[in-house]
Order: structure tokens, then sequence, then C-alpha cells
């Protein structure tokens, strides 16, 4: 009984909560997507001078 | 193969990709190539070891992410799976695909420009077993499914060693053949307890097909040149007493699990505790054992 309460699906959105629904997560995921930019930036950017003192550059 | 049935409407959340590469699957894969890596017998850069260990995890992933994507549809049939992403209607396949293959694309782009050739020939051919051997071939098509496909999850500690010494000898072998060899043991205990959810999806798990007697005999079987497997570093010369005698120990209690799931019979009703504490243990078993491989280098 809880878990058919638990897993019972919300009520459909109208067309603006939906459309608010759907710009909450493109910001979500464009915001975890710049995150991961800046750190593989980081990344890359350590990568080199790692190697570059390692005399593996080029 | 069919396509999951829910209808998908809103862009999937960030979460359900990162579900999508099965991240608790994910802490066993790093943790082996980790110890993998450090068990090697050259050291590797801090930086480029961090790398080494994210393309192993991005590239295992990848592998869960296609997995996923390929078994939406028996994913829906099982209890333990019908939450996914997937299955619950939350994302689109395409989504899943595009992103398996992103990743999996990337992953390998990174290790070979960061780390080295032979790593990332290891990562591609763990990728490429996984989903093509394993997913798409085996899984649905007979009951060694996860005695041949198991190799995928076997390759990170060879990764790990690879990124670090550019080349592959007997010693990752072994790790190799380790995991190789834990997998059968660890998924038939866990397909004892969960047998009618595979019947009803349809998968030919061992105990599906063959019966459970068959399969604790397997168990036992399996588990015998697992243990040889764990043991052989330390008299072959690849490592010193720390890791011998915690293999020994641990590999004892193994065996003394797998054997008494192997000589019982379960009764209607049964709880199946024996064969519950064989699946955790063997877990723990494995950390135990890789963990104790990393120490030995370092004081031995």
């Amino acid at each position: 009984m809880t878990d058919d309460l638990i897993q019972a699906p919300p009520p459909p959105p109208g067309p603006a909560e939906e459309a608010e629904l759907i710009r909450a997560r493109q910001r979500s995921r464009a915001t975890v997507m710049a995150v991961l930019l800046g750190l593989f930036v980081v990344l890359v950017f350590a990568i080199s001078i790692v190697k570059i003192q390692l005399g593996h550059a080029g | 193969m069919s396509t999951a049935s829910a209808t998908v409407t809103l862009p999937a959340d960030w979460r359900d990709f990162l579900a999508l590469t099965k991240p608790r699957v994910m802490t066993l894969v790093v943790f082996t190539g980790l110890c993998g890596m450090l068990a090697a017998p050259v050291p590797i850069h801090p930086v480029l070891g961090f790398t080494a260990i994210l393309c192993i995890a991005l590239g295992a992933g990848a592998a869960g992410a296609l997995n996923q994507w390929y078994e939406a549809d028996l994913d829906a049939k099982m209890k333990r799976t019908q939450k996914r992403p997937l299955p619950a209607g939350r994302m689109d396949r395409q989504s899943a695909l595009h992103f398996g293959v992103g990743l999996a694309g990337f992953s390998l782009v990174l290790m070979y420009f960061a780390i080295n050739l032979a790593a990332t020939i290891i990562l591609a051919a763990s990728i490429l077993f996984y989903v093509f051997v394993y997913t798409i071939w085996l899984k649905r098509r007979t009951p060694q499914n996860i005695v041949i496909g198991g190799a995928a999850g076997a390759f990170p500690p060879m990764i790990g060693w690879a990124a670090a010494t550019g080349d592959v000898t007997l010693m990752p072998v072994l790790l190799f053949a380790l995991i190789f060899l834990w997998t059968p043991p660890h998924f038939w205990a866990l397909a004892l307890f969960v047998k009618t959810d595979y019947a009803n999806a349809g998968v030919p798990m061992l105990p599906v097909v063959a019966g459970e007697r068959s399969t604790r005999i397997q168990i036992g079987l399996y588990t015998l040149p697992m243990i040889l497997c764990a043991a052989a570093p330390w008299p072959l010369g690849f490592t010193g007493p720390i890791y011998g005698i915690v293999a020994a120990v641990m590999s004892g209690l193994f065996l003394a699990m797998a054997v008494q799931v192997a000589i019982r019979r379960s009764e209607p009703e049964d709880m199946m505790v024996p064969e519950k504490r064989l699946f955790k243990f063997s877990i723990l078993y494995l950390f135990i054992v890789f963990g104790a491989l990393v120490v030995d280098r370092w004081f031995t």
C-alpha cells in the first residue's frame, strides 16, 4: 500500500508548468555541463604541464 | 530487443545520466584499476594516474550506459532494475545511446593522448567486450553469459598496470584471471536468490536453465582456480608475505563459504542466508585482496 502511494505518478503538469519544468531541467543540465567542461580544461592544463615536465611533450 | 514502453516528454535530468553509468559497479572497477596501477613496479605521476583512473571510470560508465540502452526491455521486467532511467520512462533510448557512445569515445581519446596506447587498447577491448560480447551476444543466449562476459570486468587492473608501465606482464594477467574466475561464484550466488527475477525476464542464468544443484556445484568448482590465482603472486615472487598471508586467509574464508553453498539444498521458503553471505563476502574479498596488493607493494 505504501509502495503504491510512493510510486503513483504525479498528476500531469499544465503547459506553463511543463515549460517551466523543461527550462529548469535545461538549466541544471547546462550548469553541470559547464562545471564538467571547466574541470576538463583544468585537467588538460595539468596534463600538459606534467607532460612537459616529464619531457614527453610534442 | 524492444524499446522501453514509457513515454518521455521531459529532457532527462543529469542525475539520470549519472545513474546510467552504474556508479556502484564503477566503484569496484575504479578500485581494482587503481590497485593494478599502484601495484605496478613503475610509479606514475599523480596527475596522469588520476587521468588514467578517470578514463577507466568513464569507460566503465559508457559500457554501463550502452548496456542499459540495449537492455531497456529486460530491465523493465526485473524488480531490481525497473526503476532505472530507461524502463522508468525518465529518458529516451536515443539519449542513452548518444551518451554511451560519446562517453566511450571521450574516455578512449583522453586515455590515448594523456596516457599510452597499451592502456587505450585494453580499455577499448573491455568496453567492446562488455557491450558486444556480453550484452548483445551472450546474455540472452547462454547460461555461461557471465563466465565469458566476466572478462570485461576483469580488465581494469590490467589497464591500471598498463597505464603505469606501458605494457602487460604475467602479474596483471594473474589479476585479470583472479577477477575473471571470481565473477561466476559472485554472480551465481546472487542469481540463486534472485532466480525468479531472472526467470521472469527470460535471462538464461545458470540457476534458471541448469537448475540450482548444478549452479551450486559450479560455484564450488570456479572457486578452486580462483583461489589458486589469488595465491599465485606470492610464490611466483611478484608480491611479498603481506599480500600472500591476506590472500591465503581471505581465500580460505571464501572457499569455506563457497563449499557451504555448494553442498546445501534450499528448502521451500528458504531465506538463502549462505548464498547472500557468499555474495556479500565476495565483494569484500576483492576489495581486501586488491587492497593488500597495494599495501604489500608499499611495505615490501
